[in-house]
């Protein structure tokens, strides 16, 4: 597997979700308790060269879903890139 | 970001990280260590009562190249005690989704235009004011006044309208061009 991943943790929700994870294409988002959240998003068969071109994806990607949940009523959502 | 290779796991956090990375998996260096760390994390508490909303099936995300009109409509929501700018805002957005005369005999463009001016005289704008919000009358002319309560009333009415057909629209673009906001 060549994976690379990009991870957040998400606070500051206002829209209540219920607890749990939901599978996306290439993405899992799980709603926890105290309205916070976890968002991992990757692409798979990424080569060592294609890292920063991917890494530059993801972060759009990131971006994109982050003021899609402004739009959805978030307004002061947080997003955090995870460092593991 | 992490990055899986085959059974390998590492984290980087920069440029920099990556070439080295790149090195070492090509051979030309013998080790890859970065320092890994984990962030603080911030526990908010919320009360009263509320009942959870399903997790969206489809990713949320909105297209780059709408981004502005995201942010004019998450502005205009946070606006409810100023239902003037919000009326403004979704109409600027309505002037950007619509050709250019669609808008031109709507009531919808009167009210903007009677929250836009200090006093209009415009007469399409004035006859239709006066008879929906007799109080607005100014000599030959109309004037909104945002501490009048039927004024605001009047105003939130087509706010909420122009905000629901800009968002519909919207919408509407944001599915054309591949993104989805889980409504």
């Amino acid at each position: 597997m060549r994976r690379l991943q990009l991870e957040y943790q998400i606070e500051n929700i206002s829209v209540l979700y219920e607890e749990g994870s939901v599978p996306w294409p290439n993405a899992e988002f799980t709603s926890q308790k105290g309205l916070t959240a976890n968002l991992k998003i990757w692409e798979d068969d990424i080569e060592p060269e294609q890292i920063v071109k991917t890494w530059k994806n993801l972060e759009e990607r990131g971006e994109s879903f982050q003021i899609a949940m402004k739009y959805l009523g978030n307004h002061s959502i947080i997003f955090k890139k995870k460092i593991m | 970001m992490t990055y899986y290779f085959d059974d390998q796991r590492f984290t980087l956090r920069n440029e920099a990280e990556i070439r080295y990375l790149i090195k070492y998996l090509r051979g030309e260096i013998a080790s890859f260590s970065v320092l890994s760390m984990t962030l603080p994390v911030l526990r908010s508490t919320v009360s009263g009562h509320q009942s959870p909303i399903p997790l969206p099936t489809i990713m949320p995300l909105i297209p780059h190249r709408l981004y502005g009109k995201a942010a004019t409509l998450i502005v205009a929501d946070q606006l409810a005690n100023y239902p003037d700018l919000q009326l403004k805002l979704a109409y600027l957005l309505l002037e950007d989704f619509l050709e250019k005369d669609a808008l031109k005999n709507d009531k919808m463009k009167y009210a903007r235009d009677f929250v836009s001016h200090q006093t209009c005289d415009f007469r399409n704008v004035v006859d239709f004011i006066i008879s929906e919000l007799p109080s607005a009358k100014l000599g030959n002319a109309v004037r909104f006044e945002r501490d009048k309560g039927d004024h605001i009333a009047f105003v939130s009415k087509w706010a909420n309208l122009a905000l629901q057909r800009a968002k519909g629209l919207f919408e509407d673009e944001v599915k054309c061009l591949g993104g989805c906001v889980g409504r």
